[in-house]
């Protein structure tokens, strides 16, 4: 996994921030200034994100934090307030350009009294492609629902995953350049979440972007190289993956004896200010930023603080989060 | 649009629903001539208008209320379409259409067209069945010249544009409202709306004397056809009112569609 993210990313810049003479037909998405408010209200704001071809971006963000909403303007269910945005370098909405787009907003769209085919076929009509019965039925065995085993049931027979594995297939069947995928892992067995992330990465090798929005951040973590964060409808950053595990953004896991050792010495790196930021859970206190390891040891001696366990830990994307959060709310 | 209409057709055959339309649409004639047939024996047997069953009930006549928004297939055929297209909505495969670069206006008219085309060719083929059956039970019941055939495709020609344009209003209805239960009840309200108003201008206007109150739709059909009164005039001014107010409710439909979020 990590091998593939490097390699696809070697002409990015190292924290995945696009250089200067990268073109517009690198960028698969490039949102400026994009907003959408509902009455008084604004679902988001401001939102400058960028997605390069073969990125497979994660969208983070607490429930109503304006993640749905932001595919959704992109997709055209909605129309932005303020802002624009360009899709593989042109201005959206123009018909060519939507129909390198495919994608599954809130949840999986298709029609209960059709079989798994088909709603293929159904599909294949609306974006205009043919495809032979074999064809469709190869797409439903590549995302783990083959003919033989689904037979001729209709889709209201189908457990919620099989319905998110069928959407898929409605995606794949559409040879897409650019894939936006709402809470794709809902619903699916810890199998599923398996058998959706290799899929994922495998369309990915072939070069399908993708834009992901999930609350599952460790699923998230494993297939993604970059990922943007929202909250309240702001975007609050973009970084690679790749970043975040390095060894400069790692974190610190101390173990106390009691919750009340631990909350007093939350209170001493609080004072400290050099320490980083800090968040207390039960017995530990987990410690983010550029702090060194032997900079908390010796602090942690001076101020005479007893610890049961010291971890360095590299940072996931939920830390990320956490982090990130924790600091936008002060 | 020419793959939407596929997308949507296709969608049609292959719904449920779709088959107890075709039916009920079948049956209808049956059952309305089997009826009309009892309730003539009764009054014979009854002797309530002794001699007058089998002129009460012509073919002529039971026909001329078929292509009324109040009448069965006036009433299924509109919750039909209203269930079909909301169901595009809630299904969410209205979403995969503009996803996949579908113009909004396109979408429209794709589900314009294919309800307009099933609407006019089931009620087409439910009155003719009708017209067959009522003949072979109870004969025409009039002359069948040359001025009864232009009366007769005057009255069909009407009364598919009835349902045509009862169409257009279940189209616009379903996607400006999304939702099935309310567009299904202002479609059947609005449908009976238009019957009554038809029926309260024909109280008031008993001798058919001003020919322009067939801009009102169903007007020219329900009534001026029906009574006897027709005339390429009144006909025209009847296909007239069907554009306008067609048209009308189309613009309206599609302008608040083309505006609205999408969920």
């Amino acid at each position: 996994m990590i091998t593939h993210r490097r390699t696809k990313h070697a002409n990015a810049g190292k924290d995945g921030i696009m250089s200067e003479n990268q073109t517009n037909e690198e960028f698969v998405l490039k949102t400026v200034n994009l907003s959408k408010k509902y009455k008084d209200t604004y679902a988001v704001r401001g939102v400058n994100m960028t997605i390069r071809k073969g990125d497979i971006y994660g969208f983070v963000g607490e429930n109503g934090a304006g993640k749905t909403t932001v595919i959704r303007l992109i997709t055209g269910l909605a129309a932005p307030t303020e802002g624009t945005f360009q899709l593989f370098g042109k201005e959206r909405f123009e018909a060519s350009q939507m129909k390198r787009v495919a994608g599954i907003v809130e949840n999986v769209s298709l029609n209960r009294s059709m079989t798994a085919v088909e709603n293929l076929k159904y599909q294949c009509y609306i974006c205009g492609i043919t495809k032979t019965k074999e064809e469709l039925e190869s797409v439903l065995a590549d995302v783990g629902l083959p003919v033989s085993h689904i037979g001729n049931k209709t889709v209201k027979n189908f457990s919620l995953g099989m319905r998110q594995r069928l959407g898929i297939a409605s995606v794949i069947i559409q040879d897409p350049e650019f894939v936006l995928l709402d809470e794709p892992m809902n619903g699916l067995d810890p199998q599923g979440f398996v058998d959706m992330r290799n899929t994922i990465v495998r369309l990915n090798k072939k070069g399908i972007t993708f834009l992901i929005s999930s609350h599952i951040l460790s699923e998230l973590d494993k297939v993604c190289n970059r990922i943007g964060l929202i909250s309240k409808g702001v975007l609050l950053d973009e970084v690679s993956v790749e970043t975040l595990h390095s060894k400069s953004s790692a974190k610190t896991l101390i173990g106390f004896d009691s919750p009340a050792e631990a909350a007093a010495a939350q209170q001493k790196f609080y004072a400290n200010g050099s320490v980083g930021s800090s968040v207390l859970e039960g017995c530990s206190v987990t410690v983010y930023g550029n702090a060194d390891i032997n900079e908390i040891m010796a602090f942690l001696v001076s101020e005479n603080i007893r610890i049961s366990s010291i971890n360095l830990k590299e940072k996931t994307v939920e830390d990320y989060y956490v982090e990130k959060v924790r600091g936008q709310n002060g | 649009m020419g793959n939407l209409l596929k997308a949507d057709f296709f969608r049609i055959f292959r719904s449920k629903m779709f088959m107890i339309v075709c039916i009920l649409s079948g049956a209808f004639p049956f059952l309305t001539a089997g009826l009309y047939f009892l309730v003539s024996k009764i009054m014979k047997t009854a002797a309530m208008m002794p001699g007058m069953g089998s002129q009460m009930f012509t073919a002529r006549m039971v026909v001329s209320d078929s292509f009324v928004l109040s009448s069965n297939m006036g009433l299924l055929l509109p919750i039909f379409i209203t269930i079909f297209i909301c169901a595009d909505v809630s299904n969410g495969t209205l979403r995969n259409k503009i996803i996949a670069g579908r113009s909004r206006t396109s979408i429209y008219f794709s589900h314009l067209i294919s309800s307009s085309v099933i609407s006019a060719v089931l009620i087409l083929l439910e009155v003719l069945l009708f017209l067959g059956v009522s003949c072979l039970i109870f004969g025409y019941g009039a002359p069948f010249d040359s001025n009864e055939l232009l009366r007769l495709v005057f009255f069909f020609v009407t009364g598919v544009m009835t349902f045509v344009f009862s169409a257009a209003i279940s189209t616009a209805l379903s996607l400006m409202m999304k939702h099935t239960a309310p567009a299904v009840i202002i479609t059947v309200v609005a449908g009976m709306g238009i019957s009554l108003i038809s029926s309260v201008v024909h109280y008031a206007d008993q001798t058919l004397s001003n020919r322009w109150f067939c801009l009102i739709p169903t007007y020219t059909n329900s009534v001026f056809l029906n009574y006897g009164k027709f005339d390429a005039a009144s006909f025209l001014i009847g296909l007239l009112s069907y554009l306008i107010f067609g048209a009308a409710i189309t613009v309206l439909g599609l302008l608040r569609f083309r505006k609205a979020d999408l969920k």
